[in-house]
């Protein structure tokens, strides 16, 4: 029977594992061979490590022998994002042992670049990232300071990408983000065609765990939940979800 | 030894990283002398139909692997996309297969499921076979065309995505599987251990 | 100095410590020191008997006490193993209400960090941790290591009793309960082995290359102020009170789904690497004659098993060494070069010892009032006589 997918997220910064709030004040964790070696032990369904660094770093790609032995430690399938500059660095990334290249600041630049990502690699390969805020009258609003200001809506630019080619998505509402208060689920993109993780603010492992019943949700990022104890304790790499592990 | 064959595509360092784990020596490589002397072969691929036929033609793999698999009989698993490439061809492409297994790759409707299929699924094994023992099992899929053939023989493991389709194909010494046994944690150390020591 | 593993030596009659035990000494019974020195601790603290009941009875009531109006009142250290995880439930079953605190060096295995997780989980105690920055870990690491001393699990082990302290005053709290038994872990003999801030600091600053940021130092001063001025105290209820391993385990599986990760300490990965590898292959020091003995001592296994697991090698988790030089960033080369070189030992080194000696009144008094454990007084204030054969 097919599983929808539960996803620790992490976040690497300058060698270490960093979380953040709202995209910001990231806290130290842990280290990522550990961390990855940890989660492949107890056999999650599969991993997300985005280097958030390589955002302030311009034109600086993948730290590829890091994740050379990062990618080592994992027998489940692993998706990158951070810092891909174009199809060397995606061709070297899959090489090195990852299963997806995940975009964002690229795509938002360049949408139709996706086109030459799949057409090389396979849509299944190519995951796009968008991060959203909401106003304060509920409109959402692409988020990326790195990238290039996008004017439309989170339902068209999903459809463009899609229609690039991109073979899944992840959605990351910003203002929730590590803040323990619920996954948004962004209901304009129910139908999208291609699978959809959404991340982003899950307060648990039941809020995460019921909001995978909605038919709508095909995935869920999580991060908190995977690297702290529970809300306001300390940093534990755990993974609290019995029937989503494969060891 | 098991050559893991490089034309460019693929997840080459994961299907070697699985093999060290479990005692088997392996070797990613592209060179003809190395594919004579290696006693099994490993297909992997991720990408496109004809992106993966145009850099085995381009790196001069096409025949060396017809006498290796066909007249020598050595074993061979495809993997995603190298299982796709065992077949005729594809919707996906233009190019024509090595046309070992009678198949032919198709896309997945977008009608009942999302496309790709993304994530873990169970096996259903259909006949006796030397890698799995199991009724079911799981593994990671990720891909969006499947291959479709007419022959029941062909088929030893079979998954449901909408529609079931065959998850794994054999024919005599050659073997393909859509999902990924390098990605597929206990269960995948358990099938590619058993393709090792076949 | 070897510890011979066939029987070459005198072995005591009692546990399997021998004659290469550095100050040992057998009586006539052929019963060794160390085994009459737990003898004595079990007296003078009455475990298991109505005494130790009582002793902690009264530490109990001390700690809610102090306690009464905070949110916690006393501190438990977890490392996912056996006696710190039973620690959680024994402190819940006197009524105290523990906040469980860990420190990551970021070596754990996932056994480690589930079995913390399912603990508190099951009994809703929250967790406090300090995470090292990995980078500055590893070089710590790395300098022990290029240094060649046998020591390098215990930087880890002084950030532990340091976060301890510091997680205690975070909260106001005065009281950490600590997994420590000598019945089941024995006294480990001062030898060749050990440390404090000052040895960490030297080490680091002759070997390491990344400044001491995020690891938590515990040197002398931050020592006497946690004592003197803030005066927390370490409290080891297993001294008291009746401890089987065996049972814990037994308890901690069906309670939570806890898993047994197959040796002392062997949860932490470093600690993994260092006691079935560093110390048998490059010092031949195997210290599961420490928790072997003292599974003699209140008979879960004969001697003769005892010996019997002793001279069998040790296990090592498959990739361990790899993993071990893939995060130090070690060539094979570099590997086995110290891996063969000759081994270095503390006293080559600055230490506090000669300061902790020249203290020994003033903690006699911190182990009677408990601020001090008194494995700590017979440890450090005493000097130690070394056959200098090292490379120092």
């Amino acid at each position: 029977m097919y599983e929808k997918r539960i996803i620790p997220t992490l976040l690497l910064n300058d060698g270490s594992l960093v979380k953040t709030t709202r995209f910001k004040k990231p806290v130290h964790v842990g280290d990522p061979c550990n961390t990855v070696r940890i989660f492949n032990e107890i056999g999650v369904d599969e991993i997300l490590l985005l280097d958030i660094g390589k955002r302030k770093q311009n034109k600086m790609g993948p730290d590829f022998t890091l994740l050379k032995d990062i990618a080592a430690e994992a027998f489940i399938p692993m998706a990158y994002g951070g810092g891909i500059q174009d199809l060397n660095d995606a061709s070297t990334i899959f090489r090195i042992g990852f299963e997806k290249i995940v975009l964002n600041t690229l795509a938002l630049n360049n949408p139709q670049i996706i086109q030459e990502f799949s057409a090389e690699f396979g849509s299944q390969a190519v995951m796009v990232s968008i991060d959203y805020k909401t106003s304060f009258f509920g409109h959402k609003k692409i988020f990326n300071p790195y990238a290039n200001d996008i004017k439309c809506t989170l339902r068209e630019y999903a459809d463009c990408l899609v229609e690039a080619g991109a073979g899944e998505l992840l959605i990351t509402n910003v203002d929730r983000e590590g803040t323990w208060l619920g996954l948004d689920i962004a209901e304009e993109l129910a139908d999208i065609p291609v699978p959809v993780i959404y991340s982003g603010g899950v307060k648990g492992a039941q809020d995460a765990e019921m909001n995978l019943l909605r038919t709508d949700v095909d995935a869920i990022g999580v991060g908190n939940t995977v690297v702290f104890q529970k809300r306001n304790c300390g940093v534990l790499i755990n993974f609290p979800f019995k029937s989503y592990i494969h060891a | 030894m098991i050559a893991i064959i490089d034309y460019g595509t693929g997840n080459v360092a994961s299907i070697q990283n699985m093999l060290n784990y479990l005692g088997l020596d392996s070797i990613i490589t592209n060179d003809h002398t190395k594919i004579k002397r290696a006693s099994k072969i490993i297909l992997p691929g991720v990408g496109t139909f004809d992106k993966g036929m145009q850099n085995l033609h381009k790196l001069n793999l096409i025949n060396i692997l017809d006498k290796e698999v066909v007249r020598y009989e050595k074993p061979i698993l495809g993997i995603c996309l190298g299982m796709q490439l065992l077949g005729h061809g594809s919707e996906e492409g233009i190019e024509q297969g090595f046309g070992w297994i009678d198949m032919y790759s198709k896309r997945f409707s977008a009608n009942q499921h999302k496309v790709p299929h993304m994530g873990w699924n169970t096996t259903y094994t259909r006949l006796i076979n030397p890698l799995i023992e199991e009724n079911e099992q799981k593994f990671y899929f990720v891909h969006s065309y499947y291959a479709e053939t007419f022959k029941s023989e062909l088929v030893f493991l079979k998954s449901n995505y909408g529609i079931e389709f065959a998850s794994g194909v054999i024919n005599r010494n050659i073997f393909g599987v859509q999902f990924h046994p390098e990605k597929s944690h206990k269960y995948g150390m358990l099938f590619l251990s058993k393709f090792g020591s076949m | 100095m070897k510890n011979q593993k066939i029987n070459g030596g005198r072995i005591c009659s009692r546990c399997i410590y021998n004659s290469e035990i550095v100050n040992i000494q057998f009586d006539d019974d052929g019963v060794c020191n160390y085994c009459r020195q737990i003898e004595e601790l079990t007296n003078l603290y009455g475990t298991g008997q109505e005494k130790g009941k009582n002793q902690w009875m009264r530490i109990v009531n001390k700690i809610k006490l102090a306690g009464k109006g905070k949110k916690y009142d006393c501190i438990v250290g977890v490392s996912g193993g056996t006696d710190s995880s039973y620690m959680i439930y024994l402190a819940l079953e006197y009524g105290l209400r523990p906040l469980a605190v860990h420190y990551d060096d970021t070596w754990n295995s996932s056994i480690a960090s589930e079995n913390i997780r399912k603990v508190l989980e099951d009994t809703g105690v929250d967790l406090f941790t300090i995470v090292m920055d990995n980078k500055e870990s590893d070089d710590i690491f790395r300098a022990f290591f290029k240094a060649g001393v046998p020591e390098m699990g215990t930087p880890t082990d002084l950030a532990l009793a340091e976060t301890l302290y510091r997680a205690a005053a975070k909260f106001g709290l005065k009281y950490v309960l600590e997994g420590h038994s000598f019945i089941t872990e024995g006294i480990s003999p001062v030898g060749k082995n050990y440390f404090d801030g000052k040895y960490i600091k030297s080490i680091h600053s002759l070997y390491g290359e990344k400044k001491m940021v995020t690891y938590p130092l515990m040197n002398f001063t931050s020592f006497m102020k946690w004592l003197l001025w803030s005066r927390i105290k370490k409290v080891r209820p297993y001294w008291y009170l009746n401890y089987s391993k065996e049972d814990a385990q037994k308890f901690l599986e069906k309670k939570c789904g806890w898993r047994y990760y197959g040796g002392h300490h062997l949860e932490n990965r470093l600690v993994a690497f260092s006691m079935s590898v560093y110390l048998p292959q490059k010092f031949g020091l195997d210290y599961r004659n420490l928790t072997l003995s003292a599974k003699c001592r209140t008979g879960a296994i004969s001697q003769q098993e005892a010996l019997e697991q002793f001279n069998s090698p040790p296990h090592i988790e498959r990739g361990l060494v790899a993993y071990f030089k893939k995060r130090l960033q070690l060539s094979d080369e570099m590997y086995e070069h110290i891996m063969q070189s000759k081994p270095k030992y503390w006293y080559g080194f600055p230490t506090y010892k000669k300061r902790f000696e020249y203290l020994r009144p003033l903690f006699k008094i911190l182990a009677s009032a408990n601020l001090v454990p008194m494995s700590f007084y017979l440890k450090y204030c005493f000097p130690v006589e070394v056959n200098d054969d090292s490379d120092n």
